[in-house]
């Protein structure tokens, strides 16, 4: 069979027939030297990104830059909207649709509920955030009245989709009340009709083959602690002076046969820790673990008191963290897949459209509009960290009580309304500029705790120090594809690739 | 005159049940009383009988009506026939891979690659044609493909069509293939949104990032953000769309930057494909414009692939044969060639993966014939 040109009616145009790159306006951006380069990186709100250099940039914010100076700079300007042609009725839209995707968040109403059964623990942690009670002290569990409010609270958010947290205290020793709450949820969730998952926080010290069975008939899912080797954990979580890391064990043992590795351990950093991740790695995979989180303390309860023995300074905690994200990324070079959870979030939010939940790091912050905390008593907070300050006596953040109050009532307390208000960091000093924005949030709690109001202070913030140095880290390495490449496979949760690229 | 939308191959077929649909009079005969037979073997009920022997015709030309043609080898059971003066269409052959309605010729755009090269004239009776060929269709056809010409262009005649398909077969798949630019029109999307959500995908092509390369493409001013307007119509209301980027000389150096203008700007797409070019029609008209091989751009589609999976957009490769895709990504490469325009060599008979292949366009067959490499298993 032969095929030959087709009849036309009418002629083809040239390309430069097509071409009208002239008049174009700046959409607003934000730009910050990238520290120790000649580059500056420039990003929108809703959080494109450019590496330019400081002549280029300049001349773009003259607009005297032109399609011809650069192609392929240009169009990557217009295509992530730093620029727009003003015969292109439809790029503000375009843009919007953007923002909307990164701001998703903001639709879901409170996402995670934490429940706090008890605050009762045999654990005497260092750096535990709450003042654990006395195992005996059976006032300080949740009452089945209490919970089976606070459920209906819950069932009462929008948000089709639903976490239950369970936390102490040591959950295990109020596991009544968490048996309450899984079967009241679900037989209110007949008619609301929501995607319920469950999250056990335990240290699993002496769980029992009943309260597993439970867990398993249920699909809880377990979250627990491991501060790393045998040692590090002792020191770290003791109880009066048992090997608390041998009970760990066996707990841990005992649930895998009934849960398998669906058992997700967390590090609590202390200022011993910051010697031994190599050892800490170790120990995370010898649990079947392929990630880690590497967060530091938080400055509450318990913590603060003990802060100067276990505790560290921001700029120890990044010299460390940096140190270890590196001796991370160079396991994956070698084909070892580990991920560091907190980079890769971060990461998340720098490379893909799409929003992210996670409530310490949000704009305006997740606290009480992504999350709620049901204390035992009744009281409601915005946020884990909100209870345990007002375990310290700071009721300041207290939303309400679930035998007086609506869930109406709770999302239009003042307190919550004031803590939306003033965490929105588009508006906030020495955050609205920055170029790193769009990837970061607010904890106007950890504001409030270490510089006394909710707004804090940029230039002295342990917070924005922190970030800053992550961000600075993570943007330069995301320049050489080999990081990148590691990066999308942190995101993707895709072990396979590391491998690939090492075969 | 309809189009030839389908053929098998191959038919041993000696006499079959056919429907006919005769559009002139506004009438169509189903099953029994149409029969295609070269065998004297013909039962009363038969009204019409279609034939290549000059024996049945004989014998039944003064019973029945009874055409005869000289060659028809085609037809199959069940098949529908689009019946004119001297000659026959076939418009429905139940055997084929890929059933699509032809909806009209005439386009907004005038891509340079174009396999269908519009035409202006009027072609309205195509309307009640295909009108007519749903009705026949049959019930539990899995998927049935809209195209053209640009589909679109029909306005309230293309809703009253989906409406059609739509109600007589509540549960087939609608494919259109088009440039999406009458998406910006969101009265018209609702409308489709409101008959066909849920079984309705637009397959919409973007083949550059740069706006001003994709309409010279397409050659057609404003294309390029239309059409990406049309993208988040269609998601607004709820409506699956596919991106389809053929890829020629003009864009093979741009699918990374295509890939992540998708990811970034639409998406909720539902899958891209990325295809291999169709010479025929106006791809020769433009052969130097457009023409480079697989072979040349097989680095680029790997690192699109590659962005794809970092993107989890889920993404395949259509139009080339598996020997021309580079083993890495060679299972992204789909059998995506109808059946009525699929093609092997003598070569690919020494391949072991000639029943997984998508084979070649008949036209394009001529342009990969001598890149053709049979790929044997465990080579090592």
């Amino acid at each position: 069979m032969t095929f030959s040109p087709a009849k036309t009616y009418k002629n083809f145009k040239d390309l430069s027939y097509y071409q009208k790159y002239e008049e174009y306006n700046l959409f607003p951006f934000n730009f910050k030297n990238l520290k120790d380069t000649n580059l500056i990186l420039i990003t929108t709100e809703e959080g494109e990104f450019v590496i330019t250099t400081k002549d280029k940039l300049n001349s773009i914010l003259k607009k005297s830059f032109c399609f011809e100076d650069d192609p392929s700079l240009f169009l990557e300007l217009l295509n992530k909207q730093f620029i727009y042609l003003t015969h292109d009725k439809e790029a503000l839209n375009r843009k919007i649709i953007k923002y909307r995707t990164k701001k998703q968040f903001l639709y879901t109403g409170p996402v995670l509920h934490v429940f706090v059964v008890t605050t009762r623990c045999q654990h005497k942690c260092h750096y535990c955030q709450i003042t654990p009670q006395n195992q005996n002290a059976f006032e300080y569990d949740m009452t089945e009245q209490i919970a089976k409010k606070s459920v209906q609270m819950m069932m009462q958010a929008p948000s089709q989709n639903i976490t239950v947290e369970f936390q102490g205290g040591e959950t295990l020793l109020a596991f009544d009340v968490v048996k309450t709450i899984v079967s009241y949820t679900l037989f209110l969730n007949e008619t609301y009709k929501k995607e319920i998952e469950f999250v056990l926080a335990t240290s699993l010290v002496d769980i029992n083959q009943e309260q597993l069975e439970f867990i398993k008939e249920n699909h809880i899912l377990i979250s627990t602690s491991l501060d790393g080797p045998e040692i590090l954990h002792n020191k770290n979580r003791p109880i009066n002076s048992q090997n608390t890391y041998k009970k760990f064990l066996e707990g841990y043992l005992l649930a895998r046969e009934y849960v398998g590795n669906t058992i997700s351990p967390l590090l609590t950093l202390s200022r011993d820790s910051l010697f031994h991740i190599e050892d800490i790695i170790t120990e995370y995979q010898k649990f079947n673990q392929n990630s880690i989180s590497l967060r530091a303390l938080s400055p509450y309860g318990f913590a603060v008191k003990t802060m100067g023995k276990i505790g560290y300074s921001a700029k120890e905690y990044i010299d460390f963290y940096l140190k270890a994200l590196d001796y991370i990324i160079n396991m994956n070079l070698r084909g070892v897949y580990f991920r560091e959870e907190y980079a890769t979030l971060l990461l998340r939010r720098i490379l893909t459209p799409y929003a992210t939940g996670y409530v310490d790091l949000q704009s305006p912050s997740g606290a009480g509009m992504n999350a709620l905390v049901y204390y035992y008593n009744g009281d409601i907070y915005p946020a884990d960290e909100a209870r345990m300050l007002a375990e310290m006596g700071d009721e300041t953040f207290k939303l309400g009580h679930v035998n007086e109050n609506t869930y109406k009532d709770i999302y239009n307390s003042p307190v919550l309304q004031t803590l939306i208000q003033d965490s929105c960091a588009e508006s906030l000093a020495g955050c609205s500029d920055c170029s790193y924005l769009p990837y970061c949030g607010c904890d106007p709690l950890f504001n409030y705790v270490t510089q006394f109001d909710h707004y804090g202070h940029r230039p002295t913030s342990d917070f924005c120090y922190k970030q800053t140095a992550i961000y600075e880290y993570l943007f330069k390495k995301i320049q050489d594809e080999k990081f990148l490449d590691i990066f999308w496979a942190w995101i993707n949760y895709d072990t396979e690739i590391i491998n690939e690229n090492i075969s | 005159m309809i189009k030839l939308l389908h053929t098998t191959p191959y038919s041993s077929i000696q006499s079959a049940k056919v429907r006919k649909v005769v559009y002139n009079i506004s009438e169509y005969i189903d099953g029994d009383n149409i029969f295609y037979t070269t065998s004297d073997n013909v039962s009363v009920n038969v009204k019409l009988i279609l034939t290549t022997s000059k024996d049945i015709f004989k014998k039944y030309k003064n019973l029945k009506e009874v055409i005869y043609f000289e060659k028809l080898d085609e037809v199959e059971e069940y098949a529908i026939l689009k019946l004119e003066l001297n000659s026959i269409y076939l418009t429905f052959l139940p055997s084929s891979n890929a059933h699509t309605l032809f909806f009209t010729s005439r386009c907004n755009h005038y891509c340079l690659m174009c396999s269908e090269p519009p035409k202006i004239d009027n072609d309205d009776y195509l309307i009640q044609d295909n009108l007519k060929i749903i009705e026949l269709l049959d019930k539990d056809l899995p998927v049935l493909g809209v195209s053209g010409g640009e589909p679109t262009l029909l306005g309230s005649d293309f809703i009253k069509i989906i409406k059609k398909i739509r109600k007589e077969l509540p549960q087939t798949e609608i494919r259109v293939l088009t440039n999406g630019r009458a998406y910006t029109n969101e009265k018209f999307v609702q409308e489709i949104a409101d008959i066909a959500k849920g079984y309705f995908v637009s397959e919409i092509p973007i083949y550059h990032s740069d706006f001003a390369k994709h309409d010279y493409i397409v050659q057609s001013r404003n294309a390029f953000f239309e059409t990406i307007d049309g993208f988040y119509k269609c998601a607004a209301y709820g409506l699956s769309t596919e991106v389809r980027v053929v890829i020629s000389k003009q864009n093979y150096d741009n699918l990374a930057d295509l890939m992540y203008f998708i990811y970034r700007n639409i998406p909720f797409v539902d899958h891209i494909a990325l295809m291999g070019l169709e010479y025929i029609g106006f791809a020769l008209n433009n052969l130097k414009t457009i023409h480079i091989s697989p072979l040349e751009y097989m680095e680029e589609l790997k690192q699109a692939i590659k962005l794809c999976r970092n993107y989890a957009l889920p993404v395949s490769i259509y139009n080339l044969p598996l020997c021309l895709v580079h083993e890495d990504i060679r299972h992204y490469a789909r059998q995506s060639i109808s059946d009525w325009k699929n093609e092997f060599s003598e070569i690919c008979y020494n391949c072991e993966y000639k029943n997984e292949c998508a084979g070649m366009f008949t036209s394009t067959q001529p342009f990969f014939e001598t890149l053709l490499k049979p790929i044997i298993k465990n080579e090592d």
